[in-house]
């Protein structure tokens, strides 16, 4: 198969390099053409902050894949930066079984990033849109787009938080059942506390209290957030009413002490309370933990919490491949099957079926040696008739590209009804 | 036809345990084909342990509720029926290894103990108010052991959060507020049921039996349960009994619904049938 990939990624360049390669989907709407034009018979340019990939069907065989990359580097002005040791490039099926990693997620930098199946998506679309996608590209892209979702629903590739802002939320939806109906509470903001901040926010929390020692910082993440600003001396009062704390500040005192948690679950009808103290030194009590329905957890257990499903993560990596070599047989099935040989042998077998299916009923309406000629009779018909079909599909792969022979293949195929058993 | 009910007899508890295996293989060690398997295997169980109690009606010529292990093998059925129902509602497909390990525990006493009598050997039990005395009854008791399970869940999550064990079981349970809320539904409709039950109780029983005593050592025990759920309900809200308090409430509730009745089995006078 005359496909083709060259590409750069985060196990080749840094990101220093990769940025410099990096097309948005505008960008890859005006190059494309350009670059099948000058090399290509189809095209798609995938490129994302962790990749920047092409996969392509040559246009003949004087193509050097080096020229492609330089093409690419050139395109961005990246020569002082990025050179041909950056770049990997694969072919034929390697090319295909790549492809194939990518988009169920086990080729990204975080194992089982979600994000990468869309942009792959959004990568052949643009080319579509450029005209630029063929038989084969087509192919191998459903293949692709069947393989990531695949890997998505039948194992848990992507399952579980990663990032310690999402433990946060994580932990939080396993004590509370609808963050809705929930109260937050942000102290301080660093960046892990705004992120969970934000995710929390997303999750559609109620209502956010924001307290800062800054009256201005405070004030502009409400905006952000659409929190509410109250002052420091409030929280204690506050806690009353919140479900999640989350606490980030530098001091050298604790925020809550035991006392005041102590009362505000005695006020708060004991229900359940979760802060999060990321705050270095901490912000709470470490004792505050001792209480019953309190559920006190820092860095460390977010942490450990992302470690645990990333390692849940690795360990479906093996279902995955095992998924990608289903896909990628099925691939090579559908290859082979348009190749010109399996096209021939097939029809004429399948004729041959009908030949000996029909004289069979008149067996015993000739005599052996009238039935011999009969049968000697209808095999060179046969053969008489399949004989410029023969002739044609065998030409139909001189010279012609690859693309448009399996294109006349499965015409073929759909004609005399071949791929039906 | 009584071989057929013994091969039943035999083929019910392995079922149940092997439904347990998955659920609990599930539950540990995230296995994928137990998971797959899991709810399967349990609706097939419930499908051929009806069939058995049907036929056995059929057979026998009088319902499988006319001596105590009879009735545990229909409690052992009903708590599946009850959980494979919450599973189905709620979406949480993980967590059936102690409903199914209680079933199975009922499922195998009544196989061993429970015998094959045609008709009745009671006569008393020859009543049509017995049908909604015991079938509340059922009710009411499974409604309790499925409150146990969810406070045994939650007390499970609960160590998990304090300790920071974010493990494969964490993984598997869902959220403490669902358990909690769970839990509460269950001990509610466990409350109703056995307060159904206490009144068809008193309209019957003193009809029925010559020998009726209201010191009956099995009405005692019913009414002892039924008052400190009773209690434990009312005086939930007000005084802050929730969260990990109504967990454990569920489960000491339970032990002392099992202890009471094991002891009322044994001590009653007219409310026997073994």
């Amino acid at each position: 198969m005359d496909l083709l990939l060259v590409g750069i990624n985060h196990k080749t360049a840094c990101v220093e390099i990769r940025e410099k390669i990096y097309y948005t989907l505008d960008e890859v709407e005006n190059v494309l053409p350009e670059i099948v034009q000058m090399f290509l018979k189809e095209g798609v340019l995938l490129s994302t902050c962790n990749r920047t990939e092409l996969y392509g069907v040559l246009k003949s065989e004087d193509v050097k894949p080096e020229d492609l990359i330089n093409f690419l580097i050139a395109k961005k002005g990246a020569g002082d930066f990025a050179n041909l040791s950056h770049f990997y490039i694969m072919r034929s099926f390697d090319a295909v079984r790549h492809l194939l990693e990518v988009a169920s997620g086990i080729d990204s930098m975080l194992i089982g990033d979600v994000q990468i199946l869309g942009q792959v998506k959004d990568a052949y679309e643009v080319a579509v849109k450029c005209g630029v996608v063929g038989t084969i590209l087509h192919e191998v892209f459903h293949t692709a787009f069947r393989t990531g979702k695949r890997a998505k629903s039948e194992t848990s590739i992507s399952e579980g938080a990663v990032s310690v802002s999402y433990a946060a939320v994580e932990l939080a939806e396993k004590i509370f059942a609808d963050l809705s109906k929930k109260k937050g509470m942000l102290i301080g903001a660093g960046e892990t506390a705004e992120l969970t901040a934000k995710h929390l926010v997303s999750r559609g929390i109620s209502e956010l209290y924001i307290a800062n020692r800054t009256i201005e910082r405070a004030e502009k993440l409400a905006e952000q957030f659409n929190g509410k600003v109250i002052k420091l001396d409030e929280i204690p009062d506050k806690l009353v009413g919140v479900d999640i704390v989350i606490s980030s500040v530098t001091v050298s005192d604790y925020i809550l002490d035991f006392n005041q948690v102590k009362n505000a679950m005695s006020k708060r009808a004991n229900k359940p309370l979760l802060i999060i103290d990321i705050g270095v030194p901490r912000n709470v009590d470490p004792k505050v933990r001792e209480i019953e329905n309190v559920f006190l957890e820092d860095i460390d257990s977010l942490e450990s919490i992302a470690k645990a499903n990333y390692e849940r993560r690795l360990s479906e990596i093996p279902k995955v491949q095992h998924i990608i070599d289903e896909e990628l047989k099925n691939f090579i099935k559908w290859y082979e099957a348009h190749q010109v040989a399996p096209t021939i042998k097939l029809l004429r077998d399948r004729f041959e079926e009908i030949r000996k299916l029909e004289i069979e009923k008149y067996r015993n309406k000739f005599s052996p040696q009238d039935f011999e000629k009969v049968d000697i009779l209808t095999k060179s018909l046969i053969n008489k008739l399949l004989h410029t079909p023969t002739v044609n599909i065998r030409e139909s792969s001189n010279g012609k590209p690859e693309s448009e022979r399996i294109k006349f293949i499965q015409f073929v195929r759909e004609l005399f009804g071949l791929d039906q058993k | 036809m009584l071989l057929v009910l013994k091969i039943f007899k035999l083929v019910l508890p392995v079922l149940y345990i092997t439904t347990s295996w998955l659920y609990g293989r599930a539950f540990f060690k995230d296995d994928a084909l137990a998971r797959r398997l899991k709810t399967k295997f349990l609706i097939l169980t419930l499908i051929l342990h009806f069939i058995y109690l049907a036929f056995r009606t059929a057979e026998l010529k009088h319902p499988p509720v006319t001596s105590v292990f009879e009735l545990l093998c229909v409690l052992g059925f009903s708590l599946s029926l009850a959980y494979v129902l919450i599973e189905t509602l709620t979406k949480i497909k993980n967590t059936g290894f102690f409903a199914l390990l209680i079933s199975s525990i009922l499922v195998v006493i009544a196989g061993i103990f429970s015998k094959d009598i045609y008709g009745f050997e009671h006569d008393v039990l020859k009543n049509e108010l017995l049908a909604l005395h015991v079938t509340s009854a059922l009710v009411g008791y499974s409604a309790f052991a499925l409150s146990a399970i969810y406070g045994l869940l939650y007390i499970m999550l609960y160590h998990k959060l304090r300790t920071r064990t974010f493990d494969t079981v964490y993984k598997n349970l869902p959220n403490l507020e669902i358990i909690e809320s769970l839990l509460y539904k269950s001990t509610l409709v466990g409350f109703i049921a056995l307060t159904f039950v206490i009144i068809v109780g008193f309209i019957w029983l003193p009809r029925a039996f010559q020998n009726f005593s209201y010191a009956d050592a099995k009405l005692v025990g019913t009414f002892i349960v039924w008052l400190i759920y009773g209690s434990w309900l009312g005086i939930r809200r007000v005084k802050n009994f929730t969260g990990k308090k109504s967990a454990v409430m569920s489960i000491v509730g339970f032990i002392i619904v099992f202890v009471l009745m094991a002891f009322a089995n044994v001590l009653s006078g007219f409310h026997r049938f073994y």
